[in-house]
Parts: structure tokens; sequence; C-alpha cells
């Protein structure tokens, strides 16, 4: 698998054992950055970096996941933003879907995460909007 | 027979008490009647002449119990000179008082002595006389007839001098004024005669000719440390006629240094005062002589004297005018005319004033101490009820805080942890187990791993919504809704215009009073149906809760329903909560709590 078929994705967590696991699994088919905790320093990176696929924890020290997607799509910012939550709760995949987010994956099912950032990736390449797990009325 | 006897002596008894009590009745009847001729050569309106003549009428009234017939006679023989005028006068008082027995006649001054000495015996032949205001010299030199006794004046002109040198020691010059009338000139020469004496302490200069306006003129131009003393002025240089009274006061107001004086007539009419001889006391004198000899006393028994009834008397007014020390009045001084001070004039005001003041001041110094005790109690009481609230406010937002830090570290921590040991399971369980056996133990402990997690979020959303600071207000409370719904209960939700930016602590207050009323509609009241609807304005947020459950009395508001710690979250944030409910009729709940609104809208409202 060549650098171009595998995304560049920027994992951001509070938690460092997560951001390890889901950097590990991630790790099989991207381009991992990993070590970010905080919702400001990730939209910075995010500015910089500019990775292919961003995923999201909900819960972040300063500014929530949900304010860093809005701010990313009020700044004109496409990119597949795929959020993290450790619950399985509608109202939060509503939350998520209003701020903009592509992909809702429960952390116990880390292996959903791994497909579904590939197919954000893909989708957005093709200039696609992905769009998955964000509750009842998708 | 001795019973007869008796009787008779005892009619004679009674006849001579009644003879006795009528000659008795008789002799005082006949004292009663008393005539007395007081005769004057001048106006007995002269001031001098009225007090002499007020004092012998009143000492005589009152010594025969008021039982007196005056006649009074005013010759003026002074001033009509010619002897035939004398005569007439004879003729008309022997005519006049022919028909009118009196009793005795008091002469008054030398004129009225004179012509009583001369045409007395003629006109009323036998009537005892009392002379009195003539001096040793005015008699000096004629025999006395046995029906004529009196007293004679003393006139004393050196004390005065004592007394003006002794209030004024600095006095170097003494201006005599006296008038041009042979009574006039005949004073002056008795004065000048004392006056003699004083010549080494002071000089004397005498205005004795000067017409009246002259005289005026010139006391008013006097050099310092003068003083005038007054003798008597009947007539002036220019020869017209005066009252010695008038001229005091004339003299006094023009004059720019003291007058004194030797009669105490003129006190009061301007002079300072001095060692005066008294004209009432004279009079007195005079009066009780003539009581004498109306008693029945010879006159020529009674002995004529000469009085010197005299005193230092001044006008307290006049010691003021020129400056002179009181200090300096010789002992036992009279001091007439004393102006009564303010506080003598006005002291039942100034009592009465001030007592009123004192009351007033009391009084508004009460209400002071009044109103100042009652802010006091006020500001305490305020003070009390602010740290009541205080620390009501300060215990929810203590509790709020442990609960958010409980599910914080649940969340953080432990459901991390959690979701970490399900990452493990998960991937253990794709690897693919040694056995059939380990496989199934991995999808039970993965499942197991799972419901934990879950009871762990649902505990740590009941201890404190997390989602209220990730989804906002209108999510928490619509997720509240689908929570309470499933016990049967039929919960209707209705949000409008409810901004995006809540502060936590408005978001957290909502909540609260959301769940705390739910709970108590549901768990209190059994209501089937609760309706809640969040409306935004622009000047803050307003939530209703209406359910049609049992209702309670809200007088008497029934424990363990939390509307204390309700009102107490909402206070805190200067709102307001309104509860209405009676039993059986459902209640209403409505919160209105001020903030800043933005208008958007919030994230995650559908």
């Amino acid at each position: 698998v060549t650098t171009a078929d595998r995304p560049r994705v920027l994992v951001v967590d509070d938690h460092a054992v997560i951001r390890e696991r889901v950097t590990g699994i991630l790790s099989q088919t991207c381009e991992t950055v990993d070590g970010i905790g905080d919702g400001e320093t990730a939209l910075v990176l995010i500015g910089i970096l500019k990775p292919d696929v961003v995923v999201l924890d909900i819960s972040l020290p300063g500014i929530n996941g949900f304010e860093v997607a809005i701010r990313l799509r009020q700044g004109g910012s496409t990119v597949p933003i795929v959020f993290l939550s450790s619950y399985d709760d509608e109202d939060l995949k509503r939350a998520a879907k209003a701020a903009g987010a592509n992909v809702y994956v429960v952390k116990s099912h880390l292996s959903d995460l791994v497909a579904a950032v590939r197919q954000a990736w893909l989708a957005d390449r093709a200039g696609l909007t992905f769009s998955k797990g964000m509750g009842l009325d998708e | 027979m001795c019973a007869r006897q008796r009787r008779r002596s005892r009619g004679g008894a009674a006849f001579w008490v009644l003879l006795t009590l009528l000659i008795g009745v008789g002799a005082s009847a006949q004292e009663e009647h008393k005539r007395v001729l007081l005769l004057y050569d001048e106006d007995t309106r002269l001031p001098g002449l009225a007090i002499l003549d007020q004092s012998l009428r009143s000492t005589l009234n009152e010594g025969l119990g008021n039982g007196v017939e005056f006649f009074t006679e005013s010759m003026n023989v002074s001033q009509f000179t010619d002897v035939h005028d004398e005569e007439v006068l004879r003729e008309y008082y022997a005519k006049k008082y022919r028909d009118r027995k009196l009793d005795l006649i008091v002469g008054m001054m030398g004129p009225a002595f004179d012509f009583l000495l001369r045409h007395g015996d003629g006109t009323f032949p036998g009537v005892p006389i009392v002379f009195c205001g003539a001096d040793a010299a005015d008699i000096q030199g004629t025999a006395l007839p046995g029906h004529v006794t009196g007293i004679l004046v003393k006139r004393v002109f050196a004390p005065t001098i004592d007394v003006l040198l002794r209030l004024q020691p600095e006095t170097r010059r003494i201006v005599v004024v006296a008038g041009t009338s042979p009574f006039d000139r005949h004073l002056l020469m008795q004065a000048r005669s004392q006056f003699q004496a004083f010549e080494p302490r002071a000089s004397f200069e005498y205005l004795t000719d000067l017409p009246m306006d002259d005289l005026l003129a010139a006391v008013s131009r006097l050099p310092a440390r003068s003083v005038i003393v007054f003798v008597t002025l009947f007539r002036d240089g220019a020869g017209r006629a005066y009252v010695p009274h008038d001229v005091v006061s004339r003299i006094s107001t023009a004059a720019n240094v003291p007058v004194y004086a030797f009669v105490d007539q003129y006190l009061g009419g301007g002079a300072v005062g001095g060692h005066l001889y008294s004209l009432e006391q004279h009079g007195k004198s005079a009066a009780e002589v003539g009581l004498r000899v109306l008693r029945g006393e010879l006159p020529a028994t009674i002995p004529v004297r000469e009085l010197a009834s005299t005193a230092d008397m001044f006008d307290a007014r006049q010691l003021a005018r020129w400056r002179l020390d009181e200090r300096r009045l010789p002992a036992g001084s009279i001091v007439r005319f004393r102006e009564p001070g303010l506080w003598d004039r006005y002291r039942r005001y100034i009592i009465s004033g001030v007592a009123l003041l004192f009351a007033q001041t009391a009084l508004i110094a009460g209400l002071l101490f009044h109103r100042a005790r009652r802010r006091r109690t006020e500001a305490d009481l305020r003070d009390s009820y602010e740290r009541i609230r205080n620390l009501g406010g300060r215990l929810l937002s203590a509790q709020d805080a442990e609960r958010a830090h409980l599910a914080r570290e649940l969340h953080d921590d432990i459901a991390q942890q959690m979701s970490i040991l399900r990452i493990d399971l998960e991937t253990l369980r794709h690897r693919g187990g040694e056995s059939i056996q380990d496989n199934e133990l991995l999808a039970e402990t993965s499942a197991r791993a799972a419901a934990a997690a879950e009871s762990l979020r649902e505990l740590s959303h009941r201890l404190h919504p997390a989602n209220l600071r990730l989804v906002g207000l209108t999510t928490a409370l619509r997720n509240l809704q689908r929570e309470l719904s499933m016990s049967g209960v039929s919960i209707i939700f209705s949000s409008e215009s409810v901004p995006a930016s809540l502060s936590q602590d408005v978001m957290m207050c909502v909540y609260r009073v959301a769940q705390e009323s739910l709970n108590n509609a549901i768990k209190h009241g059994h209501a089937k149906e609760v309706s809640v609807r969040l409306r935004g304005a622009p000047d803050g947020l307003t939530m209703t809760v209406d359910d049609n459950g049992m209702g309670f009395d809200v007088r008497t508001v029934p424990r363990g329903l939390g509307l204390i710690s309700m009102s107490e979250r909402v206070e805190q944030l200067g709102g307001t909560l309104q509860i209405r409910s009676e039993p059986g009729g459902g209640t209403r709940l409505e919160v209105r709590i001020p903030c800043a609104t933005e208008g958007a809208v919030a994230v995650g409202a559908p």
C-alpha cells in the first residue's frame, strides 16, 4: 500500500491510552498523526497539517469536539470528521450531525472506525459527502 | 317686791347702756365729718405739689377712716403781688367758709403760711393751722400764735455735692442752674452758702440769669469733667414762667453732662439723682401733725420741727446713660426706674420657649434614634437574609461542583478505562482465541464490559448531565423527557427561541428545576400528562411546567418537593419562581431567569 493509498489521519483525544489504541488500529491502513489533547491545538494543527480525515473525541478540555467541528465547517473546511464517543447516545449523534460531522463511532466498536475512516476519505476524494452512524434519522 | 325692784334696776341699766351707745355714735359721727382746707399758693397740679397733696390726703384719710371732707384753694398771691388782691381773697374766703365750720387748715409753702399769719384770724377765726413746705428762713423772727404749728423743710444741698463727687471723682466744675423768681432766689441763696465748703475741690459756675434758650445752649456745650446741679426754676432770665419739673427734663435732654438735683420729684424727669428731699415724706409728716390736732391736741403743745426727710436716690436709666458706676453709690441708695432686662420682661416666654425647644429636641432625638435603630435592624435583617441566601447558593454550588467532579471522574477516568478495556477485548476477539471456550469467554466478557460501561454512563448522567455542556439545554431536556416518558407518563416538550450560548449556571438551573418538577409531578402528583415549555426572550428565559396531577396547597408547601432548593437556585441567578396549585387541580410552575441572549439557536436543537 503506497502513501497515496493511505489517508493522513489526525487523532484528537485527551486520553493518551485511547489515542495510542486508536492510532494503533488505524496505522494498519492510514498515516496517523498522534499527540493532540485539546480542541484549540487541534484547530491549529488541522490548519497546518491539512489531514485527509480528522478523528475527534467529543469530550475535550477547553472547547469540546462539537465546537471544533463547527469552527472547521464555519472556516470552510470540508475535511471528513469522524466522532469517537464513549456513548451510544442519540442526542450526541444528533448534535454531532448538526455540528457538521460525517461519522459517529462508539469507542467499543473500533473495528468500525477503520472502515469508516477509509470510506469517508474515499468519498471526500471523489467529491462526495459521506455519512455513517449518525442516528435514527440517517 | 324683790323681783320688781330687780326688774326696775335692770331697766335702768339698759337705759344707761343705750345712752352711752347713742353718745358714742354721736361722737364718732362728729369725728367722721372733719373739714380740712388745704391752702396752696400755686396750682396743685404742679408735680411737686401734686405729690405733697396726695400724700396729705391719703395720710389724713387713713388716720380718720376716710371721714375727711377736703377743700382746696390756690391763692396765686405770688403771681398777683398787689396787696389789694390779698384783701379780696380774704373777704372771698371769709364768705365762702362762713357757714362751713373748718376743723383744720393746712398751709403749704411760704406764701400760704404768710397769708394765714396775716389774715388767718379774720378769715378763719379759731381754726387750727398746720403749715408745711416752708423753711426756717420763712418763719424767722415770727412769733407763732397758739393755734398754729407745723413742720419746716430742712433744705440740704451739700450732701448731693458729696454724692456726685463720690460718683464722679474726676469732676472739676459744677454748674448750678436756678431761676429768677423770689422762691428760686431764696433757694439758690441757701444752696450757695452750702456749696462754699466745696470750693477747693471744684469750681462752681452759676447759670441763673439766662433766658431758657441760652441756658439750654450753654448746658449742651459744657467742657469735660463738668456736672450740672439743678436747684429750681420757676422763672428764667427773660422773666418767663416755667414749671421746674419740666425744666429739669429739658435741661437733662440738652445737657452733655449729668444733671443732679435736690428734690425727689425731679427723679424720673432726667436727673441722675442725688441726696434728695422727699415731698411725699414731708406731706405725710405734716398730715400726722394735722391728725394730732384733729384728735384734740392743742397746736401750742406741738412744737414746730425741722425735718430732713431725705435719701440717696438715683435713676438707673440716667446712671446707664452717663456710664456711672453703680458700685460707687453710697450704701443704702435707692435706685429707681431700673429697666427690666430681657429676662425680667420675657421670662415666661423664654422659659416656655426653651421648654418647648427641649421637648421638640427630645422628640426629634427620639424619632431619629428610633429610625436609626429600625434601619440598623432592617440592615441586619437584610444581611442575615443575604447570608442565608448566599449560604443556600453556596451549598447548591458546592453540591453541583461535587457532583460534576464525581461525574467527570467517572467519565474521564473510569469510563475511559472501560473503553480501553472494551477496545482491547474487541481486538482479542478479532484475533481469535486458542479455543472455542476462550472465544465464548471473550464475547461474554466483552458484553459484560459493555453493560458496565452503560451503567456507568447512566450514573454519570444522573449525577451531572455532562450532555448539558456538550449538547445544550434543549437537547438535554428532550433527553430527560425521553427518559421519564418510559414510566407510562405522557410528557410534551416544546422549545422556542432558546439562545445558543447559555451559561452553564443557567442551563444547570433550568435543567434541575425541570428534573425536579417532572419528578414531583410523576412521583408525588401522580400526573399522567406533563407539558414542559421553554421560551427564550430578549430579556431572559422562561420555562413553564404544567401537570394534571393531584396538586397541593401552596400555603402549606409539602416537604420533600424540593421547592425551597428550586427557588434558591432561581433566586441565586436573580430570577423568579411561581407555583400555582390547588388540591385536585394540578400544578403550574413558571420560572423566569434573566440572561443576555444572543438569538442563535442551540447546537443540537432539532
